[in-house]
């Protein structure tokens, strides 16, 4: 595999499972000045700035659609981040979305790395900005 | 002034004399033999400065410094390879000279090149710091969170091959400091409830791994230990400062000295960049740009002055804002922080002795390296016939020891080993170490004062942006990543056009 894909995948592999392990630290204090915040943040970068540079990466090594032996690798690792991350923190209605949303693409005959990356994106994104728009701003900010 | 003069003062005693001298030996050493840093010997040697006096530890530490900085000229003059990368730019007109049978010259040079441009760093450090510190007095949590945001940006954007490999790497090292408590509130992060883990990664292990153990790990990976690259006979020539010459390259001296010294104020950017910076711009201004490379004295004055003025610019954030220039800086701010020392603006206030000392000491260090060096070039010529396989025990023996002796405890010497396989991956993988490290060593700093500015204000982001030194940092931090984005784009598409080749 690729080095430059291969290490954006583990640097968003390890974001991922830490921003998992940081939902369980247990903060006295209130709002943005938690502990817990903080390392949520980097983490929630280190994993958008791991995606922007794994579909950079991906593009380069395939400007055109992905062969048909490679998609399936992408749709797994999709899969997973779905199950893992998202089922568990933000319900069964983003999630099942989102699985809908991969599995289409992954149907279609448009598997291009722009496409897949998209939804990877997407769904990260989705996944965390819900999480953190409900947990960390709107509950401080709407009452 | 008078502050300057007793610090200075206070540093003339045999022992602190004895100590800064075996500094800069040991410094001249690792910096002479390429593969060996500066970097690697201050973090093997800060162990070592646990029992000793701040000031006393930390002048030795800073005479590494500058020795492991001046001694990279040998090599690049003798082998064309670079002892330091911060010689780099010496090889280019040094090696020429020496193929040409003025070896001797070209050293000379180079060594009074190293002592004008530290003492010139030295001279801006001792000007500028003070006022810096005052007005960073000033600053409240919001303008130290924006001003470490906008160095581990800048230290991405012009340290790294790769934008987001650099603030990736920065973004680990930030991350790998918040395991354990919380600095703030005392909570329990990511320790898996395993006690060990509640102090976290110590800082020292952290360095010596990153430094020196993933150097070695990176030497037998590419197979470069066993490169039999040495000496074997120079033909010296005229070995003396041509002062006549150097008279005459005054503004290129000033220039790349003021060079240096302000490129050694960003955060991260070492002597690397310096010294290739000073040595284009020599070039740009000379009256004979075509002589450049061919071995000529210019070269050699422009890249040595730059990259030892580099050291007195990286010390000027380092004590006014605790935000180090570079790695070592990095590692030496790690080493006032071990002897209880909190490094910031108001280390001016409450301990003047100690930053003074720090003044002076660099100031020491730079007579020292000059007097040493000059007197010795012909010893520690013969040290570039020693093989550096032969250190690589020692080395490793020291790594152990001086990350078990940190807590006397076994978990140190495995953050040592996981630092030195995290440092190795990161750079075989095009990742910055640099960044990796000086994000370790702001982590702290950066999430304390965004914590901190959090409570003030019951979370509310706003006075970010509305205070005015915060407010600059802050767009200074959206500029650098736009102009780091754009230049990607734009080297994206060079590329992509070399790809195609040229139209038809």
């Amino acid at each position: 595999m690729d080095r430059d894909i291969l290490s954006y995948s583990v640097f968003l592999a390890f974001s991922l499972i830490f921003l998992y392990f940081s939902f369980g630290i247990q903060s006295s204090v209130a709002s943005l000045a938690s502990s817990a915040v903080f390392p949520r943040l980097i983490l929630t970068l280190m994993a958008g700035l791991a995606s922007v540079g794994l579909y950079g990466a991906i593009k380069k090594k395939h400007p055109n659609p992905l062969p048909k032996i490679q998609a399936p690798f992408y749709f797994i690792l999709a899969l997973v981040f779905v199950f893992v991350v998202a089922f568990k923190y933000i319900g069964f209605v983003p999630s099942a979305t989102a699985f809908i949303v991969i599995m289409s693409v992954y149907m279609s005959q448009n598997r291009t790395p722009k496409n897949i990356a998209f939804v990877l994106c997407g769904a990260f994104c989705a996944t965390f900005a819900v999480q953190y728009l409900f947990m960390n701003v709107l509950y401080f900010v709407l009452p | 002034m008078e502050l300057f003069i007793t610090a200075f003062l206070a540093l003339l005693n045999v022992k602190i004399l004895f100590l800064m001298a075996l500094g800069i030996i040991v410094g001249l050493i690792f910096g002479s033999i390429p593969g060996l840093t500066a970097s690697m010997a201050v973090a093997l040697i800060l162990p070592m400065t646990y029992g000793m006096e701040t000031v006393t530890g930390m002048s030795f530490l800073i005479a590494l410094y500058v020795g492991g900085i001046s001694g990279g000229l040998l090599s690049a003059i003798l082998l064309n390879i670079p002892g330091t990368p911060a010689s780099i730019a010496t090889c280019f007109d040094g090696n020429p000279m020496a193929k040409q049978g003025k070896a001797g010259l070209a050293l000379a040079t180079g060594i009074f090149a190293s002592f004008v441009g530290g003492i010139i760093g030295n001279i801006i450090l001792i000007v500028f710091a003070p006022p810096l510190a005052n007005l960073a007095i000033k600053f409240s949590p919001y303008e130290y969170f924006a001003v470490g945001c906008f160095a581990i940006t800048v230290l991405a954007t012009l340290s790294s091959g790769s934008f987001i490999k650099g603030l990736l790497s920065g973004c680990l090292g930030m991350f790998a400091s918040m395991f354990g408590m919380s600095p703030v509130d005392g909570v329990m992060r990511f320790t898996f409830d395993l006690d060990f883990m509640a102090a976290g990664f110590a800082f020292l292990p952290a360095m010596l791994g990153a430094f020196a153990l993933s150097d070695i790990f990176q030497d037998f990976a590419a197979g470069t230990f066993r490169d039999r690259t040495t000496v074997k006979t120079v033909d010296m020539g005229e070995y003396k400062i041509n002062f006549a010459d150097m008279m005459r390259q005054k503004l290129n001296f000033i220039r790349s000295a003021l060079l240096g010294t302000f490129i050694g104020i960003l955060p991260g950017i070492g002597g690397t960049t310096a010294s290739i910076i000073a040595y284009s711009e020599a070039k740009r201004a000379s009256k004979h740009p075509e002589k450049f490379g061919t071995g000529i004295s210019d070269g050699i004055v422009a890249s040595e002055a730059s990259n030892n003025a580099c050291v007195g610019g990286a010390m000027v954030t380092m004590v006014t804002l605790g935000i180090p220039g570079d790695v070592v800086t990095a590692i030496l701010l790690g080493g006032l922080m071990i002897h209880n020392v909190q490094p910031g603006p108001l280390l001016m206030v409450t301990n003047p002795e100690i930053i003074y000392g720090l003044f002076a000491a660099l100031f020491l260090s730079n007579i020292l390296f000059f007097v040493i060096e000059y007197s010795g070039v012909r010893l520690f010529i013969k040290v570039l016939k020693l093989q550096k396989y032969y250190l690589y025990p020692l080395i490793i023996t020291m790594c152990l020891v001086g990350s078990y002796v940190n807590n006397n405890s076994t978990f140190e010497v495995f953050t040592m080993l996981l630092f030195g396989l995290i440092g190795f991956l990161i750079v075989r993988f095009g990742y910055s170490l640099p960044c990796l490290v000086i994000g370790f060593v702001l982590g702290g700093m950066i999430e304390t004062n965004f914590q901190r500015a959090m409570m003030f204000d019951n979370g509310d982001l706003t006075p970010l942006f509305t205070r005015p030194f915060s407010l600059v940092f802050m767009v200074l931090t959206v500029v650098s990543v736009f102009f780091a984005w754009r230049r990607e784009r734009k080297l994206a598409a060079r590329a992509r056009a070399a790809e195609q080749g040229p139209e038809l």
